[in-house]
C-alpha cells in the first residue's frame, strides 16, 4: 500500500514539473495537430507531384472545433471569403452560354453524325400504322423500353423535377391497359397509301392523281378556296386520314398471334384465337357512318389484293351509343345455386389493371368534346363521362383500351395552360401558352 | 371546381373530390403516349412554290419538278431505348409530267436531332431554333 501511494506521489511531482495540464475534454492543439498531419501530403497541379511541406495559404487556422458559436482567432472570416471565392470559380466553369445551355441543359438536344444511325420516321399510312401496332402490342406484353423518367423522378429533389411516367408501378404489367397514341397531321400520310394501293392495284409506275396530290387550294371550281374553306377542306381530310388510319391499326392489331409475344397452345388453335375482335369507336354516328363506308372501300382493295380476311374483325361504334360488344366480355361463372359469379380474386385483378389482349381490344378514335367536323363546329355534351365509362368497363373485363389522339377541351384551364405545367406544349393536340394567347 | 372549406378535401355529403392540377383527370392513366407521330408540328409552306416560266414567254413549262421543306414532323416510341424524341424536316417534290399532266407529290424525311423525353414535347420555339442551327 505504501508503495502505491509513493508512486502516485511521484506522477503528480513529474507532472507539476513538465507542466502537463489533465482535464476530460480535448485540448485545442490535440485536434489542431490532428488536421495538420492529415492534410500534408497536397496534390500539387502545376507539378503534378505530392509534396509533403505546405504551403502558407493552406495553413488551417487555429479553430476551437468544441465551441463553434464565435470564432476563436482572426483568421476564420479570411477563411470564409476563401471558400466563397472557391464556390464562385466553380459555377463560372459549369456555366454554359445562354444557347447552348438551352439545347443541351433543358432540352437535351442530340445530332447523329453517321448517317446510318439516324433513325427514320414512318412516312406512309400503314408503316405509321405498323410503328404503333408494335409499340402497342409489345407495351402490353412489357416488352417496351423503360422510360428514363423513373430514374430521374427517383433522383429528383423537388416535387416539381418529377415527370409522369407509365408503367413503372409494381406489379410488372400495371396500368398496360389503358394506352394512349397521339397521331396528328394525318392527312400527309394519304398521298404514299393512295399510291401504294394503286400500284399495288395496276403494277403502274406512273404518279397517279391521289389524295395528297390534291390540291386544297385550287380545288373549289378552279378558284382559289377562302381561308375558312380551306380550314375546312382541312379538317375534313385530316378526319378521313385518322379514320382510315385507324382501320389499318385495327386490322394490324386483329390479327393473331403477334409474332414474339404470344404462343398458340393447343387448346388455342382455333379460328377465334387467330383473329381477334377490335372494338373501334367513334365521337359521333356521322363519323361512325363514314368509317363504315371507308371499311367498305379497304375491304374491297383487301379482296383485290387477296387478302379477303384482313378486315373482318372490326365492328365500328359510337362513343355513348353503343356498348362493348357481348361476345368481347367473358360471361361470369355459375357457382353451385346457379347465379352468376365473379371470379374469386377478381377484385384485385382490377386494381392491379390485368388485361388479356387475347379477348380483344377497344379502339377510341379521337374522342373530343368539341366537334369541328360539324358545320358550324358545336360542343358535343358528355363525351367525358361516356369514355370514362366505356373505359371503366373495359377494365372490368379485362379488355385493353386504347385512345387515339384525344382532343378534350379539359385540357385546357382557366390560364390556357393546359398539361403538367413542366411542359411548353401539350403532348395532345401540341396546343402552347404562346398560341393560345394569340 | 367545387367551392369547399379549406380543411376539405372533399365535398362532405357526395365526396366527390376537385381535381388535382391542370393535367385533365381522364387523361392522366394515358399519359404518355405509347407512340406518337406529328406530320406539321410546323408548317413551313401550306402550298408548292410556283413553277419558274420560261424566258421567251411567261408560259409555264410542261414538265418540271421542284422540291422544298415543306413542314416539321416529330415521332416519339416506347420501343426506342431513351424514349426520344426525333425531329425530322420533310422534303417535299412537286412535279408535273407531260404525258399525264398529272401532278403528284413526294415526301422524304430527313432527321435532324432529337430531344429528350424529361422537358416533354418539343415546343415550337426550340423546334424553330434547331432548324436554324441546322440550316
Amino acid at each position: 500500500m505504501n508503495r502505491i501511494l509513493s508512486l502516485h506521489a511521484f506522477i503528480l511531482l513529474l507532472a507539476s514539473k513538465l507542466d502537463f495540464t489533465l482535464s476530460f475534454g480535448v485540448h485545442p492543439s490535440f485536434c489542431q495537430n490532428r488536421i495538420k498531419s492529415s492534410n500534408k501530403k497536397k496534390f500539387n497541379l502545376k507539378t503534378a507531384s505530392t509534396s509533403d511541406e505546405q504551403s502558407p495559404e493552406d495553413q488551417i487556422p487555429d479553430i476551437n472545433f468544441l465551441d463553434n458559436s464565435r470564432p476563436d482567432t482572426e483568421q476564420r472570416p479570411s477563411r470564409i471569403q476563401k471558400r466563397n471565392g472557391l464556390q464562385k470559380k466553380q459555377i463560372e466553369k459549369t456555366t454554359f452560354p445562354p444557347v447552348e445551355n438551352k439545347f443541351n441543359q433543358e432540352w437535351g438536344v442530340e445530332t447523329i453524325d453517321d448517317p446510318s444511325q439516324r433513325p427514320m420516321c414512318p412516312n406512309s399510312l400503314e408503316e405509321v400504322a405498323d410503328a404503333a401496332f408494335y409499340a402497342i402490342s409489345s407495351t402490353l406484353y412489357c416488352q417496351q423500353n423503360l422510360d428514363p423518367n423513373i430514374v430521374s423522378n427517383a433522383m429528383a429533389v423537388s416535387v416539381t423535377d418529377k415527370r409522369p411516367v407509365g408503367f413503372a408501378y409494381w406489379p410488372a404489367g400495371r396500368d398496360v391497359g389503358r394506352l394512349g397514341i397521339e397521331i396528328d397531321g394525318a392527312r400527309h400520310l394519304l398521298t404514299d397509301h393512295s399510291r401504294n394501293m394503286n400500284q399495288h392495284k395496276t403494277n403502274d409506275s406512273t404518279p397517279q392523281r391521289d389524295l395528297g396530290s390534291y390540291d386544297i387550294a385550287n380545288s373549289i371550281s378552279g378558284r382559289m378556296a377562302t381561308p375558312r374553306e380551306y380550314e375546312q377542306q382541312t379538317i375534313a381530310l385530316e378526319g378521313r386520314a385518322l379514320r382510315r388510319l385507324s382501320l389499318v391499326l385495327a386490322s394490324q392489331l386483329s390479327q393473331g398471334p403477334w409474332s414474339g409475344l404470344e404462343d398458340m397452345d393447343d387448346s388455342e388453335k382455333d379460328a377465334k384465337f387467330k383473329s381477334r375482335p377490335v372494338a373501334l369507336f367513334f365521337n359521333t354516328i356521322r363519323q361512325a357512318l363514314l368509317a363504315s363506308k371507308e371499311l367498305q372501300l379497304l375491304q374491297k382493295i383487301a379482296k383485290l389484293q387477296k387478302r379477303e380476311n384482313q378486315y373482318d374483325n372490326i365492328r365500328i361504334l359510337c362513343l355513348g351509343q353503343d356498348e362493348i360488344p357481348k361476345d368481347m366480355i367473358k360471361e361470369l361463372g355459375l357457382d353451385t345455386n346457379g347465379k352468376r359469379r365473379r371470379k374469386w380474386g377478381g377484385s384485385k385483378e382490377l386494381s392491379e389493371g390485368v388485361v388479356n389482349p387475347k379477348n380483344g381490344l377497344i379502339l377510341i378514335v379521337q374522342p373530343t368534346d368539341f366537334n369541328n367536323e360539324a358545320n358550324p363546329a358545336s360542343p358535343v355534351i358528355g363525351t367525358v363521362q361516356q369514355l370514362q365509362t366505356l373505359v371503366a368497363k373495359a377494365s372490368i373485363a379485362h379488355l385493353p383500351s386504347v385512345v387515339i389522339a384525344p382532343r378534350l377541351t379539359e385540357q385546357f384551364d382557366g390560364n390556357g395552360i393546359e398539361q403538367s405545367g413542366y411542359q411548353k406544349s401539350s403532348t395532345y393536340g401540341g396546343l402552347e401558352v404562346s398560341s393560345m394567347r394569340i | 371546381m367545387r367551392s369547399q372549406k379549406k380543411y376539405l378535401n372533399n365535398i362532405f355529403v357526395f365526396l366527390s373530390q376537385p381535381p388535382k392540377g391542370p393535367t385533365p383527370w381522364i387523361l392522366r392513366d394515358f399519359i404518355p403516349p405509347v407512340f406518337s407521330w406529328i406530320g406539321n408540328t410546323i408548317e413551313l409552306s401550306k402550298r408548292p412554290p410556283s413553277p419558274p416560266t420560261l424566258h421567251d414567254s411567261n408560259r409555264q413549262p410542261e414538265e418540271f419538278e421542284i422540291s422544298y421543306i415543306s413542314r416539321v414532323a416529330i415521332t416519339q416510341t416506347v420501343m426506342n431505348q431513351g424514349h426520344p424524341w426525333n425531329i425530322f424536316v420533310v422534303e417535299s417534290v412537286y412535279s408535273t409530267t407531260s404525258e399525264s399532266g398529272l401532278k403528284s407529290k413526294e415526301n422524304n424525311y430527313h432527321f435532324i436531332a432529337s430531344t429528350r423525353p424529361n422537358a416533354g414535347r418539343p415546343s415550337r420555339q426550340i423546334i424553330l431554333d434547331i432548324l436554324s442551327e441546322w440550316a
